[in-house]
């Protein structure tokens, strides 16, 4: 395991920013979606 | 007083999806380990595939909460299953790639969504299921590395399909399966603010990805010494589930995590102090998620997600930051194992034995 990542975190210090950029949007999406059914869900627990 | 016991009701929803997990991490590491042999694309596969199989979970697991007629598990399975032709014959790998891992991202949800809900509060259920996980992965890298054609973890794939009907039934008999499907789930401690209850559990989750990586393990050499690896993580996984029904949720975390780091630090060139350490340290996986399913009682799958969420966040800076060198890794396994500890004494409720809901 430990090889295989070194060979990939190799690949990944010669990146390109905007494959990075659109999987940090994606990320952020699906984050803040989490986060709001999350939300939504306590709050209907409270209530 | 009443005693702590093994819940083994609907404990067939465990063993099945262990199955199911197992073949999906056959079929995703099979085509992920065939993905990398492409250098060009080799990161972006990479980073993409952890980030597209694991964090959509929480979005799944919700509409899976929501919608509970929708068989994810199924879904998922055809989508692995039709992932690896397309990947043999498609020069691009990207559609490929977005079906593996939304494939990968149903069958998980499917998996935790079934076995917390007929598991009446125990762990050991979803333990269990985790625990196949482990055995898949190192399975599809031996069976890419052996240059074994697509065809065999595709029928391996398929075979899964009649465990996922079978695993829906545990449904139908599960006793909470009414408004609040995981209401036998209180570990969390209700002192605690339920927000920072979860972000606490997620730092955990984030931690032990992280640390996953930084476990110096120079005795591993042999593919049969990585295959024991996988295994002992496997039944770690499973062992830490099964421990906390038996002995107390907030026991078997904290004493399991605190006592792989002596094994973890002492086994760097000793295969069995470390194979020790790793199974401790696997203990912990189900914990986290009981927790946050204690949160979020009637959204399992949500809960689910969150759990995956971390995992991508605690993976992913293994890319571009790594800590080298055996003094730097044991202070950042030690430090890493402090934090966990101190999160889960905040978050996890003081043991204590409780009637489970029948």
């Amino acid at each position: 395991m430990n090889d295989w990542f070194e060979t990939v975190s190799t690949a990944v210090l010669q990146y390109e920013k905007t494959p990075l950029l659109i999987f940090a949007a994606l990320f952020a999406v699906i984050v803040i979606l989490t986060v709001a059914f999350a939300v939504h869900e306590i709050r209907n627990d409270i209530s | 007083m009443k005693k702590r016991s093994f819940n083994t009701r609907n404990l067939g929803s465990g063993f099945l999806y262990f199955y199911i997990h197992f073949v999906t991490e056959v079929a995703c590491f099979y085509a992920l380990a065939r993905y990398i042999e492409s250098p060009p694309v080799m990161w972006m596969i990479t980073v993409a595939y952890d980030l597209l199989a694991f964090t959509p979970q929480s979005v799944i697991g919700y509409i899976s909460d929501r919608f509970r007629k929708i068989s994810f598990g199924l879904i998922g399975l055809v989508m692995l299953a039709a992932a690896l032709p397309l990947q043999q014959y498609m020069a691009s790998p990207w559609l490929s790639l977005v079906i593996l891992c939304l494939g990968n991202a149903c069958t998980h949800v499917d998996g935790a969504e079934i076995t917390l809900r007929a598991s009446n509060g125990s762990l050991s259920h979803s333990a269990i299921f985790v625990a196949g996980g482990s055995f898949g992965v190192i399975t599809g890298k031996l069976l890419a590395g052996a240059g074994i054609p697509y065809w065999a973890p595709l029928v391996l794939t398929l075979s899964a399909v009649p465990f996922a009907m079978a695993a829906k039934l545990y449904l139908n008999k599960a006793p909470a399966s009414a408004e609040v499907p995981c209401r036998a789930f209180r570990y969390n401690d209700p002192r605690r603010n339920k927000y920072l209850v979860i972000l606490l559990s997620v730092i955990v989750v984030i931690s032990r990805g992280y640390m996953a990586y930084g476990i110096p393990i120079s005795w591993r050499k042999s593919t049969l010494q990585t295959v024991m690896l996988f295994c002992f993580m496997g039944l770690g996984k499973a062992l830490g589930g099964v421990c906390a029904d038996l002995f107390g949720i907030k026991k078997t975390a904290i004493i399991s995590l605190a006592a792989a780091l002596p094994f973890l630090l002492f086994g760097d060139n000793n295969m069995y102090l470390s194979l020790i350490g790793v199974m401790f340290f696997s203990m912990t996986m189900s914990v986290t998620l009981a927790v946050i399913v204690s949160v979020l009682p009637k959204a399992p799958g949500l809960a689910f997600g969150f759990t995956t969420i971390g995992l991508f966040l605690g993976a992913t800076p293994v890319f571009f930051i790594k800590v080298t060198g055996f003094a730097a890794n044991c202070v950042m396994l030690t430090v890493m194992t402090a934090l966990c500890v101190a999160c889960m004494a905040i978050s996890i409720r003081k043991d204590e034995p409780h009637e489970r809901l029948v």
